[in-house]
């Protein structure tokens, strides 16, 4: 029943801030402006099965995004190794691709809020490939961010901090707390009709 | 303008009398729903919301409304607007090429028997009608990916079964137009597991039974996937007189896993199945209309040698159809002759069953709008008329009489020694008393409503069986055989009575937001027990609910909702008893997908991203087939126009 209404949570939150967000950032056209974004985030992992063995590190993550009518639209790339903690279990390095919709709040010119929701799968490999069976497993996730900035026309400095759930048969849930800078391109209209 | 493709507003609609006489049709177009599915058949029956059974999204058993079993199992497949041979072999479920939906037109769902292609059917259709227009390609691939796996877990104490992946789809469609003369091709791969979490270990001989947990080590463990690859062309050339359509189309699967609904026994063999279609049309006579030809052929091979079942059966069919008008006193006439001649074989006993039918139909309309349809023949014999009554709505009154063939197939082909022939001489026990006749009649009562927000379409039925073959089959499990023992009986039935209602609306409160409400009710009203029993395996009511927000022309966000009560499938009652497993009682499904599709590239790429079964109840269409938890489905495809 928990999981019934945090799912139901998830998806009405998207769709609802879908409804309400639209007025907003109809102004800014699709494509128009090209943000893309570097972060590193200090790893925890809530649960004790999974902390007893394995330590994070930190996180990576480079991300793209644009305006794409309900918000900005961003594709994640993350990476994060899993390094033994107890000293007998298997490492491994793990790729993340997620794509979420973000929207940003301006309190000042100064100051600005990004929050959003990911979805994604976490792709993880053994450090030493096992030969004699697949040892390569992709997960889904979701994660919800926020990233507050300090802004100009072309650069934001931003704190960040992610939830995120990973639907392993054992559900992993992580949080990470980090800093990253974001370079802002404004692109030429030729392009943007291209790509729209 | 943006929402120019908004003008459609309708999803479904229902006409009355237009081309063909007894036409309630529901249309699906394609560009305006965005829930992907697991496949085209899939879509196809969660738009239309019509229930089926299936054991892993391969094939299907689809519940058109109204449907028992042994008579209109199948959908008749048309693939713009030529016949498509879906069921064949010892294969009697649907399957279909998984053309992508977004390189489809519409799909029209006819409910009534009708004329197509020269033809008339007698049973439901589906009609695929494909984007003609222009020159171009696509290419798509797709994942369809499960959660719960044991992630880093693997291999430490807290190991999980793997799950594995759910489907794998791949497709290629190219259209190309010069003049008058049009081709289309198009090959679609899925490579898709039946197994979940549950697969083969390799030392055992496979039944039903040896279905086992992936153990952590992998070596032993033979994952169950089928692979199916389905190549389609077409070639129309379209005349001043008459339009010619050439239609060949390939079906291959080189691993397909079935369970043999006697036996018990699910082994791996090869099918194979090849058809060409050929059609005239002639337009503007004044007497010959027309002619189709079809040809097809199957074959099927066990792949497991060591299997104690050998499933090696072929098959030949053939049909021809011709069409005529006769103008009577200024009222058209239609005049159908058709013909179709089966052969099917075991490669292995040399036993083999033909089967001809041949039917005549006439229709028109008689005096006060009263249309009538009346068909004869060796298989069937029915009566067909139809009176609006006001408006917005119709009644018809239909009446007929049919042996059911090769549709009553455990027995027909079972009793001929076809199918696991090495097998069936220790266990199974057949017990006839029926003359496979099916007889009834119904009134129906159709509706469409319409203004300028919403639009609703519906219809309902009585129909009273004055004879009904009944199967009804038990299993027992043998712990000296791989095989179950297996008791079928037929017998017939009087007097069986059911209830059926479908009903669609659809609403749009802007330009922006579209809501399509589906609800139908399949409803045993009264008679014998074995009926009733059967009938519980149909959902009583299927509901969906999809809520569209259409943000751009490039940007779409769908909520899908789907509904399907408890059925209680009584031919595993034995089993659950003595085994546990499969339990007779299916879980209801209570399913929320949210999809999202985007196009850039002025709409050469398409991204499409879909969490299926988000409240991650437990989805399953059999208790002896796959369980679906929570999935995400991605897909990318290229669309390139030239």
């Amino acid at each position: 029943m928990c999981l019934y209404f945090k799912t139901y949570k998830v998806c009405s939150l998207l769709f609802l801030s879908c409804l309400t967000t639209t007025s907003i950032q109809s102004q800014t056209l699709p494509f128009s402006i090209i943000e893309i974004s570097s972060s590193i985030s200090n790893s925890t992992i809530v649960d004790d099965n999974y902390s007893e063995r394995w330590k994070l590190s930190n996180k990576l993550s480079l991300s793209v995004s644009t305006p794409f009518y309900l918000g900005n639209l961003r594709a994640f790339i993350d990476l994060i190794d899993y390094e033994s903690n107890d000293g007998q279990s298997v490492g491994f390095n793990s790729v993340n691709y997620a794509i979420g919709l973000s929207h940003r709040i301006g309190f000042t010119r100064l100051l600005a809020i990004d929050g959003g929701v990911n979805f994604g799968i976490q792709k993880i490999a053994k450090d030493v490939p096992n030969v004699t069976s697949d040892s390569i497993e992709r997960e889904l996730f979701y994660a919800f961010l926020l990233e507050p900035g300090i802004r100009t026309r072309y650069i934001l400095f931003y704190g960040s901090f992610e939830y995120r759930k990973i639907y392993n048969f054992e559900r992993q849930n992580l949080y990470f707390l980090g800093a990253g800078v974001r370079v802002r391109l404004f692109t030429p209209d030729k392009i943007r009709n291209f790509i729209d | 303008m943006r929402f120019k493709l908004l003008t459609y507003l309708f999803v479904l609609s229902l006409s009355f009398g237009s081309n063909s006489l007894f036409a309630q049709k529901v249309v699906l177009r394609a560009d305006q729903t965005n829930t992907l599915s697991y496949n085209l058949e899939e879509w196809i029956f969660n738009n239309a919301n019509i229930a089926f059974r299936t054991y892993d999204f391969g094939s299907f058993e689809a519940y058109a409304p109204g449907y028992t079993y042994g008579i209109n199992t199948d959908f008749l497949i048309l693939i713009d607007g030529i016949p498509y041979n879906s069921a064949w072999l010892s294969n009697d479920y649907l399957t279909l090429p998984n053309l992508n939906f977004s390189d489809i037109d519409s799909v029209v769902i006819d409910y009534d028997e009708h004329i197509a292609k020269n033809n008339t059917y007698p049973a439901y259709s589906i009609n695929i009608h494909t984007k003609k227009a222009g020159n171009y390609i696509s290419v798509e691939t797709a994942r369809l990916n499960q959660i719960n796996d044991p992630g880093t877990f693997g291999g430490t104490s807290l190991n999980t079964p793997n799950v594995e992946f759910v489907n794998f789809p791949t497709n290629v469609m190219l259209n190309l137009n010069r003049g008058n003369y049009r081709s289309l091709f198009a090959f679609t791969s899925e490579l898709y597991s039946r197994t979940g979490q549950l697969g083969y270990n390799k030392s055992i001989q496979s039944t039903l039974f040896d279905r086992t947990e992936a153990p952590f080590e992998e070596s032993e463990f033979e994952a169950q996937r089928n692979h199916q690859q389905n190549f389609l062309w077409l070639q129309s050339l379209t005349g001043e007189n008459y339009d010619i359509n050439l239609m060949g189309a390939s079906y291959i699967s080189n691993q397909f896993y079935e369970w043999h609904r006697v036996s018990g026994i699910e082994a791996p063999y090869s099918l194979e199945q090849y058809q060409l279609s050929a059609s005239l049309d002639v337009k503007n006579s004044t007497f010959y209309e027309g002619t189709n030809f079809s040809l097809s052929s199957g074959v099927s091979d066990t792949l497991d040698y060591k299997s104690p079942a050998v499933l090696a059966l072929s098959e030949f069919s053939l049909s021809q159809s011709s069409r005529f008008t006769l103008p009577v006193k200024s009222l058209p006439i239609n005049l159908t002759l058709s013909n179709k001649f089966f052969s099917i074989k075991d490669k292995v006993t040399d036993s083999n069953y033909d089967h001809h039918s041949y039917s005549f139909t006439m229709e028109g309309t008689l005096r006060s709008e009263l249309k009538t349809k009346i068909t004869f023949g060796n298989d069937i014999q029915s009566i067909i008329f139809q009176k609006p009554i006001s408006n917005t709505s119709s009644l018809q009154f239909s009446t007929s009489n049919q042996l059911v063939g090769k549709s009553s197939y455990n027995y027909t082909l079972h009793n001929q020694g076809i199918g696991f022939s090495n097998l069936q001489e220790n266990s199974n026990q057949l017990i006839n008393s029926s003359e496979f006749r099916q007889a009834y009649s119904q009134l129906k009562w159709l509706t469409r409503l319409q203004n300028d927000k919403h639009s609703f379409t519906g219809f309902a039925f009585l129909r009273h069986y004055w004879k009904f073959p009944n199967e009804l089959t038990q299993y027992t499990p043998n712990t000296n055989s791989l095989q179950l023992d297996t008791e079928l009986s037929y017998f017939d039935s009087s007097n069986d009575g059911l209830f059926i209602i479908q009903t669609y609306l659809s609403s749009h409160y802007s330009e922006s937001l579209r809501f399509k409400t589906m609800l139908g009710g399949s409803f045993f009203l009264y008679g014998n027990t074995t009926f009733r029993d059967h009938y519980s395996s149909i959902p009583t009511i299927t509901f969906s609910e999809s809520i569209q927000y259409i943000i751009d022309e490039n940007f779409i966000l769908e909520l899908f909702y789907k509904y399907v009560p408890v059925r209680t499938l009584n031919e595993y009652e034995n089993l659950e008893e003595l085994t546990d497993f499969p339990p007779k009682r299916v879980r209801k499904i209570s399913m929320l997908n949210f999809s999202s599709g985007m196009w850039f590239f002025n709409k050469t790429l398409e991204l499409k991203f879909t969490l299926r079964n988000l409240l991650n109840n437990t989805e399953s269409y059999d208790t002896n087939g796959m369980y679906y938890s929570m999935s995400v489905y991605v897909s990318g495809k290229i669309n390139f126009n030239f």
